[in-house]
């Protein structure tokens, strides 16, 4: 008889299972299509025909794709170390000691970038550095990515700053730690999941903008997305494909890392 | 994990040294480069929007409130005139109806998803929430690619329709506005999910046994006490779909292949090809009004509750 | 000769807060802590004893007032350069170092040599037995052995004064048992001034050498856990402090170090008498419940006692003792406690109408 000796679960509602289904399917679909494809033989982008790594081959050897990935990172990797050295500042100004009277503002302008549309940013940073013409070419990008990606960094690091007990911190200077021993004997070494979870968050966000970069890098400045966008305009081909799926294979191996050593040091 | 003796208010003042100098040179260089490269060009723009385009982009500086005429009517340049021009404004109502149904399609579809998540088993739960973060982090470019790639008339779906003999030539999809709301439903999905799923999380399940204890049917259930006690969660995740897909710009682009603009395009065209960037400005300036309003009425209706309890 | 205190605290405030939100954690408390001795802060939650000992440990800065260390002061000095240690509530164990390391902290911090660091941070740990967990993480210890890390960790640095902010309350009963008595005898062994701080008063009264009941930022009383307990001079000190019965009274004089009161419930009787209280004042009067003795109703009082008139309302019975709940002749409730000395008592009875003696030095007149 029906419901027999299973158990009613109460949690269950009808249909929500098939669409959570639905919906991871949804998302990675098309992923996947995109990954199937690279390693398409024939120029088709959607009939397969065998096997092949060849498009990965003419993708690293393309010289299009390697001034553009090359600058990617060099972007990337500067972004991240700006943005990370000087969220951690920002953080522990913000999370420790007596909250003072801008606390609420100094969060608010910090995290900014987060909240102001990305197309908006792009033309604002555009207008000024036209304005007081700053031509550090590559350097230009540079400085537009540190600043959205300050946020990126601060608000894991925050989080994991305020997590932490304080009274370790007390502990330590009951036993004669300076304020400067706190830092780099206690803080530090707990803080430092929190800061490389942010680093690499501030790493993935710079690799993969787009628009802010179109807007505001030069010619030479070319970066991965950048490349890659003004490839579709053409068409879709098999090598775009590739590099596609290499930079999405970068982004997913930096939040499975984020991922596993957020979940490490709980 | 207990906290020790920090139950007593200002705790910690011996920890920071030198208060006030120390913590202004730890925070100068983020809010001295968030003012100063992110802030100030805001304000610049919105200087810009006042002024006059120059010849070859760029602007003149003459005060000119041409710009924002210009979303609503076209001056004739023979005789100074202003007709009416509903495009612009059609550009608009086009941006807010996009992000208004992707957000609704997202919370149709997030919010089944975000609940079976919340009820899984810890384990199943964890690979779950890391499955729908996963592409919270790709690149949206990329990911707009694919949708592309499974939209055309040589695309996924189509072939599939083909090839299974569903129908003989290929359903236009792409360059149409519905690729651009399925586009947009499919960026910012795991926008939706994630604030959803935090809110569930904590829903205290003793809450609906205790409406089935009271002869409420699952429908009941979900309608009187689980989505009002999602609610926070609800406004965050609508929150965070309706404002990226307000200003999006790849999507648009990518998908509806330049015929159906949203205000993304419009900015853009404008300080590219059309080279007027007062009109960009302008364009930029009512998008991130639009944003801070939206942004406000969330504010007004979040926080007073929060005030609230004790 | 006046001895320097280990610890002196001279009216001493602290105030969180501005405006309207200000909470007055401690008012004007001064207090002296002397040499080698183990004092105790008792009080309920939130009366200012754990503020008071972080005034002493340096966390928090005195509003007003000052803490004298041996002498110095030192309220304006940061914890770092305090010759105190404190045991935490939370243990607060760095949980990125062993626990070799951890006692070795301190030690590290003070620069001393490489070969002095690890035979001090043996001597501790052998000291509180823990010598085969040294390369162990605090997370792989149990409640038990975290805190006694936390107390070597802390005695490594011989400090002048030890500080130990409601240590055992996280401990099971029985382990917090064996733990009181390893604490006196650490602290009779080492001769270092213990501050103790705790809510309970039986840990207070068993551990102590002196105490300090404090409520509402106030310190109430000072004295031995004897002194306390047999002549509190506040009513909440009587009240906090075990069981006690209060009665109303008025003072009809006051001779040599003895006043005589008469009770409302009936009597003249002598009592403890306390600064301020003078003939003609309206008082309240304490007695403990096990200083009384039912006696049946005819019974005259002996010597300077009296005999309150009352009867029995409920009978509890504790297999030690035997405690009567009895409503007095003014209808005021009073508890009378009995040793079972021969077997369960069944000469008192529920409803039972009797004497309640009570001697003259039971009583204790109080500052209401």
């Amino acid at each position: 008889m029906g419901a027999g000796t299973r158990a009613l679960d109460l949690k269950r509602l009808p249909g929500f299972g098939a669409t959570a289904w639905f919906c991871l399917a949804l998302l990675y679909a098309p992923i996947a299509v995109l990954v199937v494809f690279s390693f398409n033989a024939s120029r088709s982008v959607t009939v397969w025909s065998e096997f092949s790594l060849s498009w990965y081959g003419k993708a690293i050897a393309n010289t299009g794709i390697q001034q553009a990935a090359a600058n990617s990172l060099k972007v990337a990797v500067v972004a991240m170390l700006a943005a990370t050295v000087v969220a951690t500042a920002a953080a522990l100004a913000t999370a420790r000691g007596q909250r003072f009277r801008g606390d609420a503002t100094a969060y608010l302008v910090i995290n900014l970038p987060l909240i102001v549309p990305e197309i908006v940013t792009a033309v604002a940073t555009l207008s000024f550095f036209a304005l007081i013409g700053l031509s550090l070419g590559l350097g230009n990008v540079m400085l537009a990515h540190t600043v959205f990606c300050i946020p990126f960094a601060y608000l894991p690091i925050r989080a994991r700053l305020e997590g932490m007990d304080r009274a370790l911190e007390e502990a330590a200077a009951d036993l004669y730690a300076t304020p400067w021993h706190v830092f780099r004997r206690i803080i530090l070494p707990l803080l430092a999941p929190g800061i490389v979870a942010g680093a690499m968050l501030a790493f993935i966000v710079s690799l993969d903008d787009y628009i802010i970069t179109a807007m505001v890098a030069g010619a030479g400045q070319t970066t991965l997305p950048v490349y890659i966008y003004s490839q579709i305009r053409q068409g879709v081909t098999p090598e775009i494909n590739a590099v596609s799926t290499i930079l999405l294979m970068v982004s997913i191996l930096f939040v499975s890392l984020s991922f596993v050593i957020g979940r490490k040091q709980r | 994990m207990v906290a020790g003796a920090t139950a007593v208010p200002g705790a910690g003042e011996a920890a920071l040294p030198g208060a006030t100098g120390t913590r202004l040179l730890l925070l100068g260089p983020a809010l001295g480069i968030v003012v100063l490269v992110g802030i100030l060009p805001l304000g610049i723009i919105l200087v810009y929007s006042f002024l006059t385009p120059g010849t070859f982009g760029g602007v003149v500086w003459k005060f000119s409130a041409e710009a924002y005429a210009q979303f609503l009517f076209d001056r004739d340049f023979l005789d100074d005139s202003l007709t009416f021009n509903a495009a612009y404004l059609g550009i608009f109502g086009r941006s807010l109806v996009q992000a208004g149904v992707a957000t609704a399609a997202c919370l149709l579809v997030g919010f089944p998803t975000a609940y079976f998540m919340a009820t899984r088993p810890p384990a199943t739960r964890n690979a779950w929430v890391f499955l729908i973060t996963v592409p919270f982090w790709t690149n949206l470019l990329i990911r707009t690619v694919c949708m592309l790639l499974i939209l055309r008339d040589e695309g996924l779906i189509n072939n599939a329709l083909v090839g299974a003999g569903l129908i003989s030539t290929p359903i236009v999809m792409l360059y149409t506005d519905f690729a651009i709301g399925l586009g947009l439903m499919y960026s910012y999905l795991p926008f939706m999910v994630l604030p959803l799923y935090a809110s569930l999380e904590k829903l205290d399940f003793r809450l609906v046994e205790a409406a089935y204890d009271l002869y409420a049917g699952r429908w009941r259930a979900l309608t009187r006490i689980i989505i009002p006690l999602a609610r926070p969660g609800i406004v965050a995740g609508c929150l965070l779909v309706f404002i990226p897909s307000l200003g999006a710009f790849l999507a648009p682009d990518l998908l509806g292949g330049g015929k159906h603009l949203m205000i993304g395009n419009l900015i853009q065209l404008q300080f590219a090809s059309s080279r007027n960037w007062p009109f960009g400005s302008a364009a930029a300036m009512i998008l991130l009004a639009a944003v801070l309003l939206a942004l406000m009425l969330y504010v007004r209706t979040a926080a007073p509750r929060q005030r609230a309890r004790p | 000769m006046a001895e320097t205190a280990a610890v002196e605290v001279r009216g001493a405030t602290k105030v969180f807060g501005t405006g309207g939100d200000a909470v007055r954690a401690l008012d004007a408390v001064s207090l002296t802590i002397r040499e080698n001795e183990f004092f105790t802060l008792l009080g309920p939650s939130g009366c200012g004893k754990t503020t008071l000992l972080r005034l002493i440990a340096g966390f928090e800065q005195p509003t007003a007032g000052d803490i004298l260390l041996g002498g110095e002061p030192v309220g304006h000095l940061p914890p770092f350069k305090r010759p105190v240690n404190t045991v935490f509530q939370s243990y607060a164990l760095f949980p990125h170092m062993t626990v070799a390391r951890n006692v070795a902290f301190g030690l590290e911090m003070r620069g001393l040599r490489r070969a002095e660091v690890a035979a001090r941070v043996e001597e501790m740990l052998a000291l509180v037995k823990l010598t085969d967990l040294a390369g162990r993480r605090p997370a792989q210890l149990s409640g038990g052995q975290q805190q006694r890390v936390a107390l070597a960790r802390a005695l490594a640095n011989r400090p002048k004064v030890l500080l130990l902010d409601e240590p055992l309350s996280a401990l099971d009963l029985k382990l917090r048992k064996e733990m009181q008595i390893e604490l006196k005898k650490l602290q009779l062994e080492t001769g270092i001034t213990f501050v103790f701080v705790t809510h309970d008063q039986e840990e207070a009264l068993t551990m102590s050498d002196r105490l300090a009941v404090m409520d509402h930022g106030h310190v109430l009383q000072v004295g031995t856990p004897t002194e306390i307990y047999e002549h509190p001079t506040e009513r909440f000190v009587a009240d906090f402090i075990g069981e006690t019965n209060f009665l109303e009274a008025e003072v009809l004089s006051v001779i040599g170090g003895m006043a005589t009161v008469r009770l409302a419930a009936g009597g003249e009787v002598g009592a403890v008498p306390r600064a301020g209280a003078g003939a003609g004042m309206t008082v309240t009067v304490a007695v403990r419940p096990e200083r009384t003795a039912l006696t049946p109703r005819i019974a005259a009082a002996a010597g300077d006692g009296a005999v309150l008139r009352g009867h029995i309302e409920n009978v509890v019975y504790f297999g030690t003792d035997t405690i009567y709940h009895l409503l007095l002749a003014d209808g005021a409730p009073f508890i009378v406690r009995m040793q079972n000395r021969e077997g369960a008592r069944r000469a008192f009875r529920v409803g039972d109408e009797v004497g309640v003696a009570v001697p003259r030095d039971a009583l204790q007149v109080l500052r209401d």
